[in-house]
């Protein structure tokens, strides 16, 4: 939790003030409202052209909370705009330029088919054709300029360009992370010359390897039209309505202002998901455990992500469609089951889950819009978890004899006898599928899942999260109360933060290292760092996100280099302190790798990239929660893995009207607007004063003989 | 075996299709789970950031239950190993290492540690922990075993002790306890034993967790229900697998194709296979091929058998989990002391590389008669093994070529990837130029060298290497004088060249050059599929203005075997 006094000057809103957050989704888009103390969220369909949905969302939850839109003091917004773009591949017509017998790296990639054994497999289109892909002739090596560009040669690309008909232009040269002159003056010559934008990869991603910059430079291009477009509008319509500009979310987990995302589009990919980790790193405490596992449970999917110290983990290696996107971004991993995944029988006997889903139409059979197959939430309705009466916040009902219907005919097709036992399998498989995807995020990272505690949300995530945490032997499963909303509300809590990267590529000059046995590779050409230009670059990408920065003044710069043993082509990222000291870096990069990989070497170090970060924390909302009246809903007859073939009764809670400090044994079921949590006998649970519900496995009730 | 019945909800092993789906994913969970442990503990390149490393599960008789698998050329060579540990009486406690192509292995920079599993559960038998129910296996490629050159993959090799440190089965740990002998043995002998020490232990790590996954698995279920799984897993993939190749018409199905020299020989090399389906099974007999070579390209048996199992995958469903059961249908012969069944102390290391590769190839091309809408026209067929290393051993620079995919039935074959049994990545220009003293002066599509057709097959690629010191170039190549062949009236894909300072060098060349020296390799296309003349016109012109096809194509080799 942050001080707010500190920031009352910096021109940030207090806790007190009215803030609202809009987390523009697939299929709704969602909004959390904070008014004092008071959390008020809405849910809204998503519509075409995002702004329109936003601006109704914004004005329903007003209206929920008795307040005049004129009355919000900060409005923070995620959308999908560019993501969308680029996975219907609907983005500006865009142009790249290379150095000279390199324009096919684009296409090439790292030459690796997308499937071993599928000989259907496509790779991904590149996002620019050849026909716009266009070369200069010059040349750049890891120690500078060789060949210089000629300027008369840029100006005739120029024209080819125009004749091209580009909207947007990508450029990245060789080796421009090591030396920009060439490509600055290529891409300073095409803005001069064009009326498009041009994205130059050293000030996308200054990060050798020339796929990967050049995929990253090229989204960033084709998506710029788009969000310079969308957001453009989104502000002037927000002025009209009298709200302040919108703060946009970026895919790194900060946030920043307009200005800033339409000069570096890229970052906004992916900012959604990244805005529900953000915001269960934010209200879920993870003091006494080694870190939190996020399960975000959607209609078509889930998604997993690890948080360590408050913070989300964050990933360079991302890719969208296929397409590699190398800026920093928050590491979230889907996993194709969701609420909608449909159960079915294969050839081989085996009852699966998904990977194909009932969509948003015509949706889970006992949503009665004439979908016939299978689904989860068809599951969930037989076992009991979710009800007839209250289902879906009451905007929906429930048609459970078709969800009856559709699992009978699924128990026929498997040779089990009910309809609920194929429900009940149906549930063990798709927490199977998640359980699978959980391990390996977490055993693939180095953690222990045991050692965790489980954050679950979206509207599925809490009805299956006991039951998975069982699994993994996890004690504690927490579920946010803003759950339904999570990244809307997630919005609220970010920090303002920019980062910045650049290659160096040089020997760590460190003490009490040997030199190596005879390796291949010659790390004999590499120079060795020099401490002094090690700064001098620090400064520079100090500049760099400072510049960005809402205000500078109340920024915090951590700087921080990616670091390897000599010939090795795996990085780990440690910090580095205000002075560059060789052997403390050395020092941490040894101790990561023994905490990463389980040992460290006696090896010669490199220095690969140096980063930089500003961050400005922001505040996190402060919500009390007071509950009303009578919480108790009544009682149905549910069905646990493991409890024995007759149902249990299970008490049924209205999760909102729940006082914090009340404490509910399993079995139990939490219902809300926007989600249902299941809390399975052998659980209990309770309420804290922000509404937040942690779960905790009861030590006695062992009962569970499968999972 | 038992067909599947819609009525029955358990099959002969008592296991329904809920346990089933949920057993699987947990066992190839723990197969995952060792992969992770693997790549993340390793120090080799290889093993870390090319995956060249498989893991797996096998029950007590040796039976493969799941694998995680990162190159197709380990599909088959796994079960080998275990089986030759098998041949060893091995006890609770025991971890075995080997690479011995002639026990087990397949080329020798591949080692294998095979880890008895007896774990001990809560209210299980007296007998427990003392009886094997499984073996947990690593596989990877590590940087270096010795032999006379680093990285032990020497181009001129004739004899497999010129290769490195051969180890059939040995106990790296006895009884649960470790043998630092044998492990100095080891070290002793391989030219970086700090990495190899780490790579040794992050094997290791990969089969304890197999252990401990299981032991849990065994509280979770049962060890009657597990060990039950482990039946139930191989018969779905059975199943499954069976059903695929019962619909594959009956009959036998021949072909051949060659090998360009072996670097000794420049001749012609034959491999020949015939291919039996016969209801529910694939028979493979590679009777007919060659003897064996005296240069590296002979392979073993278990490279012929992973490419037959990767071709067998492939015409399937890819999605049926790997295991014995997909392979007990499938069984494959070659005689021995033949290039494909050498005897000791043949060389071998280039079998895994470009032999298995050709026999891809011909598999493929032989069940092109039993299911010719599924298999495309030839790939690249070669590696395009490139090694440039100074003569003064200072650096060795080695890399995979791609090139293209055979034109699909319904689509053009992909442009500028790896096909058949690797997929490894390339190099980033960036990344060698500052490692290596060499210059990329290219790196682009091969114009015009997919083969005509209704569908075009993929382009091969050129990559340009100038070096600027003196150095040995080392090329193993394929595909330079046989094309990669078209099917139903499709057009060959180009051959492919190699080319110093402009000259066309054989497709096997180790040659010393100078500073300066600029070696050009131009990888093959992949073969057309259908009628050039069906081509759909959009896609003819969007080729054309892309410029991927150019109106006078690069000569794409003789048109018939």
């Amino acid at each position: 939790m942050t001080d707010n006094d500190l920031h009352a000057d910096g021109g940030r809103a207090s806790s007190s003030a009215t803030r609202i957050g809009v987390d523009v989704g697939g299929t709704f888009t969602d909004v959390a409202l904070t008014v004092d103390d008071r959390l008020v969220t809405a849910k809204v369909p998503t519509t075409d052209d995002q702004h329109v949905g936003v601006l109704e969302g914004i004005s329903k939850a007003c209206d929920r909370a008795g307040i005049e839109p004129a009355a919000i003091d900060e409005f923070a917004h995620a959308m999908t705009v560019s993501v969308n773009a680029l996975l219907e591949r609907g983005g500006a017509k865009t142009a790249l330029v290379t150095t000279e017998g390199f324009r096919d790296v684009l296409e090439i990639g790292r030459q690796n088919r997308p499937e071993l054994y599928d000989l259907e497999a496509e790779k991904p289109d590149p996002l620019v054709p050849r026909q716009r892909r266009f070369e200069v002739d010059e040349r750049t090596t890891p120690e500078g300029v060789e060949r210089a560009v000629d300027p008369d040669e840029v100006r005739a690309l120029a024209a080819d360009l125009r004749e091209s008909e580009a909207e947007a232009v990508a450029v990245c040269l060789l080796h421009s992370y090591a030396d920009p002159e060439n490509e600055r003056l290529v891409a300073e010559t095409l803005r001069e010359e064009l009326d498009v934008p041009v994205s130059a990869s050293h000030e996308v991603l200054a990060e050798f390897r020339e796929f990967e910059r050049t995929s990253t430079t090229a989204v960033d291009a084709y998506v710029r039209p788009a969000i310079d477009n969308y957001v453009g509008r989104l502000v002037e319509e927000s002025e009209d309505a009298g709200i302040p500009a919108p703060r946009i979310m970026q895919a790194n987990g900060g946030i920043t202002d307009p200005e800033t995302v339409r000069e570096h589009a890229v970052t906004t990919t992916l900012s959604g998901p990244a805005a529900g980790v953000v915001g269960a790193a934010a209200t879920v405490d993870d003091a006494d455990v080694e870190g939190l596992v996020t399960f975000d449970m959607g209609g078509t999917s889930s998604d997993v992500s690890l948080v360590r110290d408050g913070r989300a983990e964050r990933t360079t290696d991302a890719e969208i469609d296929g397409l590699p996107i190398r800026t920093p971004m928050v590491d979230v991993n889907t996993v194709g089951a969701g609420g909608g995944s449909i159960a079915w029988v294969d050839s081989g006997g085996a009852l699966r889950v998904g990977p194909r889903s009932s969509g948003a139409e015509p949706g889970p059979a006992c949503y009665g819009r004439g979908g016939t197959e299978p689904t989860v939430t068809d599951a969930n309705v037989v076992l009991g978890y979710i009800g007839s009466e209250t289902a879906l916040g009451g905007e929906m009902t429930l048609d459970v004899e078709t969800a009856h219907d559709a699992l009978e005919r699924l128990a026929d097709e498997a040779g089990l006898e009910s309809a609920l036992e194929a429900a009940r399998g149906v549930y063990r498989v798709a927490n199977a599928t998640m359980t699978r995807t959980i391990r390996s995020v977490t055993v693939e990272r180095g953690h222990d899942p045991r050692e965790f505690a489980v954050v679950a949300f979206g509207g599925a995530g809490p009805m299956h999260a006991a039951a998975l945490a069982d699994s993994l032997e996890v004690d504690r499963v927490v579920v946010p109360r803003p759950g339904g909303v999570l990244s809307a509300f997630g919005l609220l809590a970010a920090d303002e933060s920019y980062d910045a990267v650049r290659t160096v590529g040089v020997g760590l000059d460190c003490e009490a290292r040997s030199a190596s046995d005879g390796r291949t590779g010659s790390e004999a050409t590499r120079e060795t760092a020099d401490s002094s230009e090690l700064e001098d670059v620090y400064d520079d990408l100090v500049e760099n996100v400072l510049a960005d920065a809402s205000d500078p003044d109340a920024a915090r710069v951590e700087r921080a280099a990616d670091c390897r043993y000599a010939g090795q082509s795996f990085e780990l990222t440690v910090p580095v302190d205000e002075t560059f000291d060789a052997d403390a870096v050395a020092e941490r990069f040894h101790a990561a790798h023994e905490r990463a990989y389980g040992y460290a070497m006696d090896e010669s170090l490199e220095v690969v990239n140096l980063r930089a970060t500003a961050t400005i924390p922001g505040t996190e909302p402060t919500v009390r929660h007071k509950g009303a009246g009578d919480a108790h809903l009544g009682s149905r007859n549910a069905h646990f893995p493991g409890a024995g073939v007759e149902s249990r009764k299970t008490t049924v809670y209205d999760r909102d009207r729940l006082a914090s400090g009340a404490a509910i044994s399993g079995p139990a079921i939490l219902e809300q607007a926007e989600s249902t949590t299941v809390v399975p006998p052998n659980w209990g649970g309770e309420i804290l004063e922000d509404g937040t519900l942690v779960m905790r496995r009861a030590a006695d009730e062992t009962e569970v003989s499968e999972r | 075996m038992t067909t599947n019945s819609t009525t029955d909800p358990t099959d002969a092993d008592g296991i329904d299709p809920v346990t089933l789906e949920v057993l699987r994913n947990q066992l190839e969970s723990v197969a995952e789970e060792m992969g992770q442990t693997l790549i993340r503990g390793a120090y080799s390149p290889n093993i870390k950031e090319r995956r060249d490393c498989s893991t797996a599960l096998f029950d007590a008789e040796g039976r493969m239950i799941a694998q995680a698998e990162h190159i197709p050329v380990h599909l088959g060579a796994m079960p080998a190993a275990v089986d030759a540990v098998r041949e060893y009486d091995p006890k609770p406690g025991d971890v075995f290492v080997l690479n011995d192509p002639f026990t087990g292995g397949t080329h020798l920079p591949d080692v294998t540690m095979v880890s008895t599993i007896a774990p001990k559960t809560e209210g299980a038998p007296e007998s427990d922990g003392t009886e094997i129910v499984g073996y947990a296996v690593s596989r990877a490629h590590h940087a270096d075993v010795g032999g006379m050159t680093p990285g032990s993959m020497p181009a001129g090799a004739q004899e497999i002790y010129q290769e490195g440190l051969r180890l059939p089965p040995t106990r790296l740990v006895e009884g649960g306890e470790r043998r630092e002998d044998v492990q100095s043995l080891i070290l002793a002998n391989v030219r970086n034993p700090t990495e190899r020490r780490a790579d040794l232990r992050a094997q290791l790590a990969a089969n304890e967790r197999a252990e401990e996954r299981l032991s849990a698995l065994f509280d979770e279920h049962g060890r009657e229900t597990v060990l039950s799984g482990f039946d139930a897993v191989i018969d779905y993939s059975r199943e499954r697998i069976a059903d695929e190749i019962a619909a594959l018409p009956d009959g036998t199905y021949e072909a051949s194709d060659v090998l360009e020299g072996d670097g000794v020989t420049d001749e012609d090399i034959e491999i020949s296979v015939s291919v039996t389906v016969d209801g529910e099974t694939i028979g493979v007999d590679f009777s007919g091929t060659a003897g064996q070579l005296e240069g590296n390209l002979n392979a073993p048996i278990a490279v012929a058998k992973s490419a037959v199992y990767f071709v067998v995958r492939c015409i399937t469903d890819p999605e049926i989990p790997p295991n014995h059961g997909c392979y007990e249908p499938v069984s494959v012969h070659a005689p021995e002391g033949t290039l494909l069944n050498p005897d000791p102390p043949a060389a071998v290391v280039g079998g895994n590389v470009e032999t298995s590769q050709r026999v891809t190839d011909v598999v493929f091309t032989a069940l092109a008669g039993a299911a010719p809408e599924r298999v495309p026209a030839q790939g690249q067929g070669t590696m395009n093994n490139l090694t440039i290393g100074a003569r003064d051993g200072s650096f060795t620079y080695y890399e995979t070529i791609g090139g293209g995919f055979g034109a699909r039935a319904d689509r053009d074959g992909m442009d500028g990837v790896q096909v058949g049994m690797t997929n490894t990545l390339n190099t980033p220009i960036e990344s060698l130029e500052t490692e290596y003293p060499l210059r990329v002066g290219r790196y682009a599509l091969r114009d015009g060298s997919g083969g005509r057709g209704r569908f075009r097959g993929g382009l091969g690629l050129e990559r340009t290497v100038t070096v600027e010191q003196d150095a040995t170039v080392s090329l193993l190549t394929e595909r330079r004088r046989h094309a990669p062949k078209g099917v139903a009236g499709g057009e060959n894909g180009a051959v492919g060249e190699n080319l110093i300072d402009g000259d066309a060098v054989p497709a096997k060349t180790t040659v010393d050059v100078a500073a300066g020296t600029t070696v050009t390799v131009r990888t093959p296309g992949g073969g057309g599929h259908g009628d050039s003349d069906e081509r759909d016109g959009k896609a003819l012109e969007a080729d054309r203005s892309a410029g991927k096809r150019t109106d006078s194509d690069v000569e794409t080799g003789e048109t018939d075997r």
